[in-house]
Protein backbone atom coordinates (compact mmCIF):
# COMPACT_ATOMS: atom_id res chain seq x y z
CA UNK A 1 0.00 0.00 0.00
CA UNK A 2 2.97 2.49 -0.37
CA UNK A 3 3.16 5.12 -2.71
CA UNK A 4 5.87 7.40 -3.97
CA UNK A 5 5.14 11.23 -3.84
CA UNK A 6 6.79 14.28 -4.48
CA UNK A 7 6.08 17.77 -2.73
CA UNK A 8 6.49 21.14 -3.45
CA UNK A 9 7.13 24.18 -0.80
CA UNK A 10 7.48 27.39 -1.05
CA UNK A 11 7.94 29.93 1.24
CA UNK A 12 10.32 31.71 3.06
CA UNK A 13 12.87 28.89 3.81
CA UNK A 14 15.86 28.57 6.24
CA UNK A 15 17.15 26.08 4.10
CA UNK A 16 19.31 23.93 7.13
CA UNK A 17 16.15 24.36 9.16
CA UNK A 18 13.76 23.12 6.80
CA UNK A 19 15.59 20.53 6.15
CA UNK A 20 16.81 19.13 9.08
CA UNK A 21 12.61 19.37 10.20
CA UNK A 22 11.47 17.77 6.73
CA UNK A 23 14.27 14.43 7.53
CA UNK A 24 13.17 14.50 11.71
CA UNK A 25 9.50 14.41 10.62
CA UNK A 26 10.08 11.44 7.82
CA UNK A 27 11.93 9.66 10.28
CA UNK A 28 9.20 10.16 12.77
CA UNK A 29 6.53 8.84 10.55
CA UNK A 30 8.67 6.28 9.55
CA UNK A 31 8.64 7.23 5.69
CA UNK A 32 11.47 7.01 3.48
CA UNK A 33 12.63 9.97 2.24
CA UNK A 34 13.95 9.39 -1.17
CA UNK A 35 15.27 13.36 -2.01
CA UNK A 36 15.37 16.40 -0.62
CA UNK A 37 16.15 20.17 -2.19
CA UNK A 38 15.75 23.18 -0.06
CA UNK A 39 16.18 26.56 -0.77
CA UNK A 40 15.32 29.87 0.13
CA UNK A 41 12.11 30.19 -1.71
CA UNK A 42 11.51 26.41 -2.45
CA UNK A 43 12.03 22.80 -1.16
CA UNK A 44 11.15 19.78 -3.28
CA UNK A 45 10.95 16.27 -1.58
CA UNK A 46 10.38 12.94 -2.67
CA UNK A 47 8.89 10.23 -0.06
CA UNK A 48 7.82 6.65 0.06
CA UNK A 49 5.66 5.18 2.44
CA UNK A 50 1.81 4.56 3.01
CA UNK A 51 -0.49 7.40 1.57
CA UNK A 52 -1.83 8.76 5.00
CA UNK A 53 1.12 9.23 6.59
CA UNK A 54 2.59 11.07 3.18
CA UNK A 55 -0.66 13.31 4.03
CA UNK A 56 0.85 13.54 7.95
CA UNK A 57 4.31 14.39 6.38
CA UNK A 58 3.40 17.32 4.04
CA UNK A 59 0.62 18.83 6.74
CA UNK A 60 3.60 19.22 9.23
CA UNK A 61 5.85 20.66 6.71
CA UNK A 62 3.29 23.41 5.87
CA UNK A 63 3.81 24.67 9.03
CA UNK A 64 7.66 23.86 9.28
CA UNK A 65 9.70 25.48 11.91
CA UNK A 66 9.39 28.05 13.55
CA UNK A 67 11.89 30.63 11.82
CA UNK A 68 9.98 29.54 8.15
CA UNK A 69 7.24 30.73 6.45
CA UNK A 70 5.31 28.57 4.11
CA UNK A 71 3.30 29.95 1.84
CA UNK A 72 2.20 26.46 -0.02
CA UNK A 73 2.58 23.11 0.06
CA UNK A 74 1.44 20.37 -2.72
CA UNK A 75 1.61 17.32 -4.00
CA UNK A 76 3.32 17.09 -7.90
CA UNK A 77 2.42 14.62 -10.31
CA UNK B 1 2.37 43.74 32.30
CA UNK B 2 0.67 44.66 29.11
CA UNK B 3 2.14 43.05 26.52
CA UNK B 4 4.56 43.87 23.51
CA UNK B 5 2.90 41.47 20.61
CA UNK B 6 1.27 44.44 18.48
CA UNK B 7 -0.58 41.58 16.33
CA UNK B 8 -2.57 40.91 19.58
CA UNK B 9 -2.91 44.34 21.24
CA UNK B 10 -4.35 45.43 17.79
CA UNK B 11 -7.89 43.53 18.17
CA UNK B 12 -11.25 43.80 19.65
CA UNK B 13 -12.06 41.77 22.92
CA UNK B 14 -14.57 40.67 24.99
CA UNK B 15 -14.25 41.19 28.67
CA UNK B 16 -17.64 41.32 30.16
CA UNK B 17 -21.29 40.58 29.68
CA UNK B 18 -23.27 43.96 29.79
CA UNK B 19 -25.58 43.07 32.14
CA UNK B 20 -22.48 42.14 34.45
CA UNK B 21 -21.60 45.59 34.89
CA UNK B 22 -22.59 48.36 37.07
CA UNK B 23 -21.45 51.64 38.68
CA UNK B 24 -19.16 49.68 40.57
CA UNK B 25 -15.87 49.34 39.12
CA UNK B 26 -15.17 46.12 37.69
CA UNK B 27 -11.77 45.22 37.30
CA UNK B 28 -9.87 42.35 34.66
CA UNK B 29 -7.29 41.76 33.09
CA UNK B 30 -6.19 42.07 29.23
CA UNK B 31 -2.89 40.72 27.25
CA UNK B 32 -1.69 41.47 30.73
CA UNK B 33 -2.88 44.95 31.48
CA UNK B 34 -5.31 45.47 34.22
CA UNK B 35 -7.98 47.26 33.01
CA UNK B 36 -11.51 48.34 34.93
CA UNK B 37 -14.47 48.41 33.52
CA UNK B 38 -18.27 50.27 35.12
CA UNK B 39 -21.65 51.83 33.99
CA UNK B 40 -21.37 55.18 34.76
CA UNK B 41 -24.91 57.68 34.43
CA UNK B 42 -23.25 58.79 31.29
CA UNK B 43 -22.70 55.24 29.72
CA UNK B 44 -19.99 52.19 30.01
CA UNK B 45 -16.48 53.30 30.36
CA UNK B 46 -13.45 51.47 30.50
CA UNK B 47 -9.95 52.33 31.67
CA UNK B 48 -6.34 50.97 31.03
CA UNK B 49 -3.85 50.58 34.41
CA UNK B 50 -2.69 53.97 34.02
CA UNK B 51 -5.73 55.36 34.05
CA UNK B 52 -6.35 56.10 30.12
CA UNK B 53 -9.75 55.66 28.54
CA UNK B 54 -10.25 52.94 25.96
CA UNK B 55 -12.80 52.55 23.50
CA UNK B 56 -15.73 50.06 24.00
CA UNK B 57 -18.32 48.57 21.94
CA UNK B 58 -20.95 46.78 23.16
CA UNK B 59 -22.20 44.10 21.08
CA UNK B 60 -24.16 40.60 21.26
CA UNK B 61 -24.66 41.18 24.70
CA UNK B 62 -21.00 41.46 25.46
CA UNK B 63 -19.00 44.40 26.15
CA UNK B 64 -15.58 44.50 23.98
CA UNK B 65 -12.56 47.03 24.27
CA UNK B 66 -8.77 46.91 22.97
CA UNK B 67 -5.64 48.24 23.77
CA UNK B 68 -4.51 49.00 20.66
CA UNK B 69 -5.68 50.08 17.28
CA UNK B 70 -7.88 47.02 15.23
CA UNK B 71 -7.89 47.55 11.78
CA UNK B 72 -11.26 45.75 11.59
CA UNK B 73 -14.38 45.47 13.76
CA UNK B 74 -15.94 43.13 15.60
CA UNK B 75 -17.02 39.76 13.78
CA UNK B 76 -20.85 40.47 12.08
CA UNK B 77 -22.68 37.45 13.11
CA UNK B 78 -25.74 37.54 10.35
CA UNK B 79 -27.16 34.89 12.95
CA UNK B 80 -27.97 37.60 15.59
CA UNK B 81 -30.58 39.24 13.64
CA UNK B 82 -32.15 36.42 12.91
CA UNK B 83 -35.87 37.51 14.26
CA UNK B 84 -37.03 33.93 14.83
CA UNK B 85 -33.49 32.61 16.49
CA UNK B 86 -33.62 31.88 20.21
CA UNK B 87 -30.46 33.71 21.68
CA UNK B 88 -28.49 31.40 24.14
CA UNK B 89 -26.18 33.31 25.72
CA UNK B 90 -23.79 31.36 28.53
CA UNK B 91 -21.37 32.24 31.23
CA UNK B 92 -17.73 32.86 31.31
CA UNK B 93 -15.35 30.38 32.30
CA UNK B 94 -11.75 30.66 33.35
CA UNK B 95 -9.27 28.76 32.06
CA UNK B 96 -5.31 27.86 32.97
CA UNK B 97 -4.79 27.75 29.60
CA UNK B 98 -3.44 30.12 26.62
CA UNK B 99 -6.90 31.02 24.85
CA UNK B 100 -5.21 30.00 21.23
CA UNK B 101 -5.08 26.21 22.75
CA UNK B 102 -9.01 27.25 23.65
CA UNK B 103 -9.44 28.10 19.52
CA UNK B 104 -7.60 24.72 18.31
CA UNK B 105 -9.76 22.86 20.76
CA UNK B 106 -12.76 23.90 19.65
CA UNK B 107 -11.85 23.21 15.99
CA UNK B 108 -11.21 19.98 16.85
CA UNK B 109 -13.75 16.84 16.14
CA UNK B 110 -10.93 13.92 16.73
CA UNK B 111 -11.72 14.39 20.00
CA UNK B 112 -15.41 13.65 20.60
CA UNK B 113 -15.89 10.61 21.13
CA UNK B 114 -13.20 10.61 23.81
CA UNK B 115 -13.83 13.83 25.85
CA UNK B 116 -17.69 14.12 24.98
CA UNK B 117 -18.11 10.71 24.86
CA UNK B 118 -21.55 9.61 24.10
CA UNK B 119 -22.71 13.35 23.38
CA UNK B 120 -21.12 14.40 20.90
CA UNK B 121 -19.23 11.02 19.66
CA UNK B 122 -19.13 7.94 20.08
CA UNK B 123 -16.48 4.62 19.60
CA UNK B 124 -16.16 2.93 17.03
CA UNK B 125 -17.80 5.48 14.84
CA UNK B 126 -14.16 7.74 15.44
CA UNK B 127 -13.43 8.44 12.20
CA UNK B 128 -12.79 12.07 11.13
CA UNK B 129 -13.29 12.30 7.23
CA UNK B 130 -11.33 14.82 4.91
CA UNK B 131 -12.45 18.39 5.29
CA UNK B 132 -11.23 21.51 3.53
CA UNK B 133 -8.96 24.36 4.92
CA UNK B 134 -9.81 27.85 3.46
CA UNK B 135 -7.78 30.50 3.97
CA UNK B 136 -10.22 34.04 2.96
CA UNK B 137 -7.63 36.60 2.46
CA UNK B 138 -9.93 39.02 1.46
CA UNK B 139 -12.12 38.95 4.87
CA UNK B 140 -8.79 37.90 7.00
CA UNK B 141 -10.46 34.76 7.90
CA UNK B 142 -9.67 31.06 8.44
CA UNK B 143 -12.83 28.37 7.79
CA UNK B 144 -13.12 24.70 8.10
CA UNK B 145 -15.46 23.67 5.40
CA UNK B 146 -17.23 20.19 4.83
CA UNK B 147 -16.54 18.63 8.54
CA UNK B 148 -18.56 15.87 9.30
CA UNK B 149 -18.70 13.31 12.26
CA UNK B 150 -21.00 10.83 13.31
CA UNK B 151 -22.62 12.40 16.48
CA UNK B 152 -24.95 10.30 18.77
CA UNK B 153 -26.76 13.22 20.36
CA UNK B 154 -25.62 16.64 18.72
CA UNK B 155 -27.94 18.96 20.71
CA UNK B 156 -30.24 18.40 23.94
CA UNK B 157 -33.50 17.13 22.08
CA UNK B 158 -31.45 14.29 19.82
CA UNK B 159 -32.66 11.04 20.47
CA UNK B 160 -30.90 9.22 17.51
CA UNK B 161 -27.52 9.80 15.99
CA UNK B 162 -26.69 12.16 13.34
CA UNK B 163 -23.94 12.73 10.84
CA UNK B 164 -23.29 16.55 11.61
CA UNK B 165 -22.45 18.44 9.04
CA UNK B 166 -20.04 21.71 10.50
CA UNK B 167 -18.01 24.44 9.18
CA UNK B 168 -15.55 26.46 11.41
CA UNK B 169 -14.80 29.55 10.93
CA UNK B 170 -11.77 31.69 12.91
CA UNK B 171 -12.67 35.52 12.16
CA UNK B 172 -9.46 36.27 14.70
CA UNK B 173 -7.01 34.86 16.53
CA UNK B 174 -9.45 34.90 19.42
CA UNK B 175 -12.63 34.00 18.09
CA UNK B 176 -13.86 30.79 17.09
CA UNK B 177 -17.19 29.86 15.74
CA UNK B 178 -19.34 26.85 14.35
CA UNK B 179 -22.17 26.62 12.33
CA UNK B 180 -23.93 23.11 11.87
CA UNK B 181 -27.37 21.81 11.10
CA UNK B 182 -30.37 22.15 13.52
CA UNK B 183 -31.13 19.00 14.49
CA UNK B 184 -34.91 20.17 14.33
CA UNK B 185 -35.05 22.05 11.25
CA UNK B 186 -32.52 20.21 8.54
CA UNK B 187 -32.47 23.32 6.54
CA UNK B 188 -31.29 26.01 8.69
CA UNK B 189 -28.11 26.21 11.13
CA UNK B 190 -27.40 26.72 14.53
CA UNK B 191 -24.62 29.33 15.23
CA UNK B 192 -22.14 28.60 18.11
CA UNK B 193 -19.05 31.50 18.88
CA UNK B 194 -16.47 31.18 21.69
CA UNK B 195 -15.15 34.61 22.67
CA UNK B 196 -11.90 34.95 24.01
CA UNK B 197 -10.51 37.28 26.63
CA UNK B 198 -6.40 36.29 26.54
CA UNK B 199 -5.99 37.29 30.15
CA UNK B 200 -2.13 36.32 30.35
CA UNK B 201 0.01 33.81 27.95
CA UNK B 202 -1.35 30.77 29.35
CA UNK B 203 -4.70 32.29 31.48
CA UNK B 204 -8.02 33.35 29.94
CA UNK B 205 -11.72 33.61 29.88
CA UNK B 206 -14.43 32.51 27.46
CA UNK B 207 -18.23 33.05 26.75
CA UNK B 208 -19.64 30.36 24.70
CA UNK B 209 -22.83 32.48 22.55
CA UNK B 210 -25.15 30.21 20.66
CA UNK B 211 -27.88 31.59 18.22
CA UNK B 212 -30.20 28.84 17.47
CA UNK B 213 -32.97 27.69 14.83
CA UNK B 214 -33.75 24.56 17.01
CA UNK B 215 -37.41 25.50 18.67
CA UNK B 216 -37.96 22.60 20.54
CA UNK B 217 -35.69 22.52 23.91
CA UNK B 218 -35.50 24.29 26.93
CA UNK B 219 -33.67 27.47 27.54
CA UNK B 220 -31.78 25.87 30.16
CA UNK B 221 -31.65 22.63 28.68
CA UNK B 222 -29.54 23.87 25.38
CA UNK B 223 -27.16 26.18 28.11
CA UNK B 224 -26.60 23.02 30.43
CA UNK B 225 -25.44 21.05 27.44
CA UNK B 226 -23.44 23.34 25.73
CA UNK B 227 -21.76 24.63 29.62
CA UNK B 228 -21.54 20.57 30.50
CA UNK B 229 -19.44 20.56 27.26
CA UNK B 230 -17.46 23.65 27.37
CA UNK B 231 -16.23 21.98 31.12
CA UNK B 232 -14.98 19.33 29.34
CA UNK B 233 -13.01 20.91 27.01
CA UNK B 234 -11.53 22.59 30.17
CA UNK B 235 -9.69 19.84 31.62
CA UNK B 236 -8.12 18.84 28.34
CA UNK B 237 -6.93 22.42 27.54
CA UNK B 238 -5.72 22.77 31.33
CA UNK B 239 -4.10 19.85 30.92
CA UNK B 240 -1.97 19.98 27.48
CA UNK B 241 1.65 20.10 27.65
CA UNK B 242 3.19 22.90 27.02
CA UNK B 243 0.07 25.01 28.30
CA UNK B 244 0.56 27.62 25.33
CA UNK B 245 -0.04 26.91 21.71
CA UNK B 246 3.57 25.45 19.86
CA UNK B 247 4.01 26.93 16.61
CA UNK B 248 6.59 24.63 15.97
CA UNK B 249 5.44 21.19 15.35
CA UNK B 250 8.29 19.35 16.33
CA UNK B 251 7.11 18.05 19.39
CA UNK B 252 3.94 17.03 17.99
CA UNK B 253 2.37 14.73 15.09
CA UNK B 254 -0.79 15.95 13.30
CA UNK B 255 -2.37 13.92 10.83
CA UNK B 256 -5.05 14.82 8.24
CA UNK B 257 -7.91 15.14 11.03
CA UNK B 258 -5.64 18.23 12.57
CA UNK B 259 -5.56 20.14 9.51
CA UNK B 260 -7.85 23.06 10.99
CA UNK B 261 -5.76 23.07 13.71
CA UNK B 262 -2.05 23.33 11.75
CA UNK B 263 -4.22 26.06 9.39
CA UNK B 264 -4.62 27.96 12.32
CA UNK B 265 -0.82 27.69 13.60
CA UNK B 266 0.10 28.76 10.01
CA UNK B 267 -2.48 31.88 9.69
CA UNK B 268 -1.13 33.13 13.45
CA UNK B 269 2.32 32.35 12.45
CA UNK B 270 1.44 34.67 8.93
CA UNK B 271 -0.21 37.89 11.08
CA UNK B 272 2.99 37.76 13.46
CA UNK B 273 0.90 36.97 16.40
CA UNK B 274 3.01 35.71 19.07
CA UNK B 275 0.85 36.14 22.52
CA UNK B 276 -0.18 32.59 23.91
CA UNK B 277 2.40 30.82 22.00
CA UNK B 278 5.01 28.45 23.32
CA UNK B 279 7.94 29.79 21.60
CA UNK B 280 7.43 33.68 22.72
CA UNK B 281 9.64 34.29 25.58
CA UNK B 282 8.65 37.79 25.83
CA UNK B 283 5.86 39.41 27.71
CA UNK C 1 20.05 5.46 44.26
CA UNK C 2 18.38 5.54 40.58
CA UNK C 3 15.07 4.65 41.34
CA UNK C 4 12.57 6.09 43.05
CA UNK C 5 9.95 5.29 44.85
CA UNK C 6 6.58 6.55 43.42
CA UNK C 7 3.73 4.44 45.05
CA UNK C 8 2.30 1.50 47.38
CA UNK C 9 2.25 -1.25 44.64
CA UNK C 10 -1.39 -2.17 46.05
CA UNK C 11 -2.50 1.53 45.38
CA UNK C 12 -2.01 0.57 41.62
CA UNK C 13 -4.60 -1.79 40.22
CA UNK C 14 -4.66 -3.62 37.62
CA UNK C 15 -6.18 -0.99 34.53
CA UNK C 16 -5.35 1.92 37.30
CA UNK C 17 -4.06 5.09 35.47
CA UNK C 18 -2.26 7.53 37.66
CA UNK C 19 -0.14 10.83 37.46
CA UNK C 20 2.93 11.31 39.58
CA UNK C 21 6.15 13.43 39.22
CA UNK C 22 9.86 12.99 40.44
CA UNK C 23 11.77 16.44 40.27
CA UNK C 24 9.43 18.13 38.66
CA UNK C 25 9.07 15.73 35.59
CA UNK C 26 5.36 14.68 34.99
CA UNK C 27 5.15 10.80 34.85
CA UNK C 28 2.12 8.78 34.16
CA UNK C 29 1.75 5.59 35.74
CA UNK C 30 -0.45 2.45 34.88
CA UNK C 31 -0.90 -1.14 35.17
CA UNK C 32 -1.85 -3.45 32.16
CA UNK C 33 -4.29 -6.05 32.27
CA UNK C 34 -1.53 -8.59 32.57
CA UNK C 35 -0.15 -7.01 36.10
CA UNK C 36 2.84 -5.16 34.87
CA UNK C 37 3.48 -1.36 35.73
CA UNK C 38 4.52 1.46 33.36
CA UNK C 39 6.07 4.46 33.46
CA UNK C 40 5.23 6.98 30.62
CA UNK C 41 6.35 10.79 30.24
CA UNK C 42 3.15 11.84 31.36
CA UNK C 43 2.26 13.62 27.68
CA UNK C 44 0.91 12.31 24.38
CA UNK C 45 3.08 12.75 21.25
CA UNK C 46 -0.05 13.26 19.50
CA UNK C 47 -0.63 16.76 20.73
CA UNK C 48 0.41 17.13 24.19
CA UNK C 49 -2.39 15.85 26.21
CA UNK C 50 -1.18 14.43 29.70
CA UNK C 51 -1.29 10.62 29.65
CA UNK C 52 -2.13 10.47 33.04
CA UNK C 53 -5.89 11.71 32.32
CA UNK C 54 -5.92 8.35 30.07
CA UNK C 55 -7.38 5.46 30.36
CA UNK C 56 -5.94 1.82 30.34
CA UNK C 57 -7.79 -0.58 28.23
CA UNK C 58 -6.35 -4.41 28.20
CA UNK C 59 -2.60 -3.69 27.78
CA UNK C 60 -2.53 -0.45 26.04
CA UNK C 61 -2.83 3.08 27.44
CA UNK C 62 -5.08 5.50 25.68
CA UNK C 63 -5.23 9.50 25.89
CA UNK C 64 -8.42 10.81 26.86
CA UNK C 65 -7.63 13.70 23.79
CA UNK C 66 -8.43 11.87 21.19
CA UNK C 67 -8.38 8.10 22.19
CA UNK C 68 -4.77 6.88 20.54
CA UNK C 69 -3.70 3.91 21.94
CA UNK C 70 0.05 2.97 23.01
CA UNK C 71 1.20 -0.56 24.46
CA UNK C 72 3.42 -1.57 27.02
CA UNK C 73 6.61 -0.15 25.38
CA UNK C 74 4.73 2.96 24.45
CA UNK C 75 4.31 1.83 20.91
CA UNK C 76 1.34 3.65 19.57
CA UNK C 77 -1.11 0.91 18.08
CA UNK C 78 -4.34 3.03 16.80
CA UNK C 79 -5.29 6.35 16.63
CA UNK C 80 -8.93 6.37 15.98
CA UNK C 81 -9.48 9.34 13.79
CA UNK C 82 -7.96 6.92 11.24
CA UNK C 83 -9.16 3.53 12.76
CA UNK C 84 -8.59 1.50 9.60
CA UNK C 85 -4.33 2.57 9.53
CA UNK C 86 -1.77 1.14 11.64
CA UNK C 87 0.72 3.52 13.26
CA UNK C 88 4.09 3.18 11.73
CA UNK C 89 6.10 1.75 15.08
CA UNK C 90 8.27 5.04 14.77
CA UNK C 91 5.70 6.46 16.58
CA UNK C 92 6.64 6.12 20.00
CA UNK C 93 6.62 7.62 23.61
CA UNK C 94 9.35 8.18 26.39
CA UNK C 95 8.54 5.94 29.04
CA UNK C 96 10.75 5.22 32.00
CA UNK C 97 11.89 2.33 33.85
CA UNK C 98 9.32 0.57 36.05
CA UNK C 99 9.51 -2.65 38.74
CA UNK C 100 7.64 -3.52 41.94
CA UNK C 101 9.62 -4.34 44.70
CA UNK C 102 8.79 -4.89 48.35
CA UNK C 103 5.59 -3.80 47.71
CA UNK C 104 6.45 -0.67 45.75
CA UNK C 105 6.05 0.54 42.72
CA UNK C 106 9.94 2.38 41.82
CA UNK C 107 10.86 4.31 38.50
CA UNK C 108 13.65 5.08 37.39
CA UNK C 109 15.30 7.09 34.62
CA UNK C 110 18.77 5.37 33.37
CA UNK C 111 19.73 1.88 33.29
CA UNK C 112 20.49 0.54 37.62
CA UNK C 113 19.87 -2.65 38.92
CA UNK C 114 16.29 -3.10 40.81
CA UNK C 115 15.80 -2.66 44.54
CA UNK C 116 16.05 -6.04 45.82
CA UNK C 117 12.83 -7.68 46.48
CA UNK C 118 11.20 -8.34 50.32
CA UNK C 119 8.03 -9.70 51.53
CA UNK C 120 6.24 -6.56 51.92
CA UNK C 121 2.78 -5.36 53.88
CA UNK C 122 1.00 -1.59 52.69
CA UNK C 123 1.21 0.94 55.25
CA UNK C 124 0.29 4.35 53.62
CA UNK C 125 1.82 7.12 51.56
CA UNK C 126 2.64 10.50 52.95
CA UNK C 127 2.46 13.66 50.49
CA UNK C 128 4.32 16.69 52.09
CA UNK C 129 4.48 20.08 51.83
CA UNK C 130 8.25 20.31 51.98
CA UNK C 131 11.47 19.22 49.84
CA UNK C 132 12.69 15.79 50.33
CA UNK C 133 16.35 15.82 52.67
CA UNK C 134 16.71 12.67 51.15
CA UNK C 135 16.99 10.48 48.36
CA UNK C 136 17.48 7.10 49.57
CA UNK C 137 15.05 4.97 50.94
CA UNK C 138 15.59 3.79 54.99
CA UNK C 139 14.66 1.23 57.20
CA UNK C 140 13.20 2.08 61.20
CA UNK C 141 10.94 0.53 63.36
CA UNK C 142 8.09 2.53 64.43
CA UNK C 143 5.19 1.39 66.72
CA UNK C 144 6.92 -2.49 67.35
CA UNK C 145 6.85 -2.74 63.09
CA UNK C 146 9.80 -3.02 61.12
CA UNK C 147 9.90 -0.38 58.04
CA UNK C 148 10.84 0.17 54.84
CA UNK C 149 10.20 4.16 54.33
CA UNK C 150 11.00 5.05 50.60
CA UNK C 151 10.98 8.84 49.83
CA UNK C 152 10.32 10.54 46.55
CA UNK C 153 11.07 13.93 45.41
CA UNK C 154 8.06 15.48 43.97
CA UNK C 155 9.04 19.13 43.03
CA UNK C 156 11.90 21.38 44.69
CA UNK C 157 8.72 21.82 47.49
CA UNK C 158 7.19 19.10 47.64
CA UNK C 159 7.88 15.03 48.54
CA UNK C 160 5.99 12.12 49.58
CA UNK C 161 7.24 8.78 51.41
CA UNK C 162 6.09 5.33 50.65
CA UNK C 163 5.96 3.30 53.60
CA UNK C 164 5.53 -0.33 53.68
CA UNK C 165 6.00 -2.70 56.65
CA UNK C 166 8.96 -5.45 56.25
CA UNK C 167 6.94 -7.85 58.66
CA UNK C 168 2.63 -7.96 59.75
CA UNK C 169 1.69 -4.86 61.67
CA UNK C 170 1.86 -5.56 65.27
CA UNK C 171 -0.73 -2.37 65.74
CA UNK C 172 -1.34 -0.91 62.84
CA UNK C 173 -3.42 2.09 64.01
CA UNK C 174 -0.78 2.94 65.96
CA UNK C 175 1.43 2.66 63.25
CA UNK C 176 -0.75 4.90 60.95
CA UNK C 177 -0.74 7.67 63.35
CA UNK C 178 2.78 7.72 64.44
CA UNK C 179 4.04 7.75 61.10
CA UNK C 180 0.85 11.16 60.74
CA UNK C 181 2.83 12.92 63.76
CA UNK C 182 5.54 13.06 62.17
CA UNK C 183 4.34 14.12 58.98
CA UNK C 184 2.86 17.24 60.52
CA UNK C 185 5.83 17.76 63.12
CA UNK C 186 7.88 17.83 59.68
CA UNK C 187 5.92 20.50 58.29
CA UNK C 188 5.49 22.61 61.81
CA UNK C 189 9.38 22.71 61.11
CA UNK C 190 9.37 23.84 57.89
CA UNK C 191 6.92 26.00 58.54
CA UNK C 192 9.19 27.52 61.20
CA UNK C 193 12.17 28.10 59.48
CA UNK C 194 13.22 31.99 58.53
CA UNK C 195 13.59 30.87 54.70
CA UNK C 196 11.02 29.24 54.83
CA UNK C 197 9.65 27.98 50.75
CA UNK C 198 6.28 29.04 49.37
CA UNK C 199 3.15 27.19 51.13
CA UNK C 200 1.50 25.30 48.75
CA UNK C 201 -1.16 22.87 49.52
CA UNK C 202 -0.30 19.09 48.31
CA UNK C 203 -2.08 19.35 45.16
CA UNK C 204 -4.60 16.58 45.25
CA UNK C 205 -4.51 16.60 41.51
CA UNK C 206 -0.70 16.46 40.91
CA UNK C 207 -1.24 12.73 41.77
CA UNK C 208 -4.33 11.26 41.20
CA UNK C 209 -3.15 7.97 43.35
CA UNK C 210 -5.59 6.68 45.64
CA UNK C 211 -4.07 5.68 48.52
CA UNK C 212 -7.17 4.09 50.60
CA UNK C 213 -4.57 4.24 54.26
CA UNK C 214 -3.88 8.20 53.80
CA UNK C 215 -6.86 9.54 56.37
CA UNK C 216 -4.77 12.97 56.30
Amino acid sequence: MDERAAFRFAGRLVPASFAAFARHRAARLGLALERLEVEEAEARAVLRGPAWLLEAFVLALSLGPLDCLVTSAEREG
Amino acid sequence: MRTRDRVALDEWYAVASADELGPAPWPTRLLGEDITLARTPAGLAAHDAAGAPLPLRERYGLVFTTLGAPRGEIVEIAEAVEPDRRFVPCGWTLLRASGLRVVENFLDMAHFPYVHADILGAEPRTEVAPYRVEFRREADELWARGCRFWQPRAAATDTTGTMMEIDYRVPSPFVVMLYRVAPSQPHRRDCIALFIQPMEATLCRAVPLMWLADDISTHTAMLHFEQAIFLQDRVIVENQRPLALPLDPRAEIPTRADSSSVAYRRWLKEKGLRFGTAEWTGA
Amino acid sequence: MAWTAVALAADLGVGDVAGTRIDGEEIALWRDAGGTPHAFEDRCPHRGMRLSFGFARGDRLACLYHGWQFDGAGRCRAIPAHPDLSPPATITLRRHRCVERAGLLWVAFAEAPPPADAPAWPVLSLFLDRPATTREPWRERIAGTPLLLAPQPRSPTQSAWHVVALAPPADAAALRAALHARRRALERFADEQPAASERRHAMAGSSHLRSAREAG
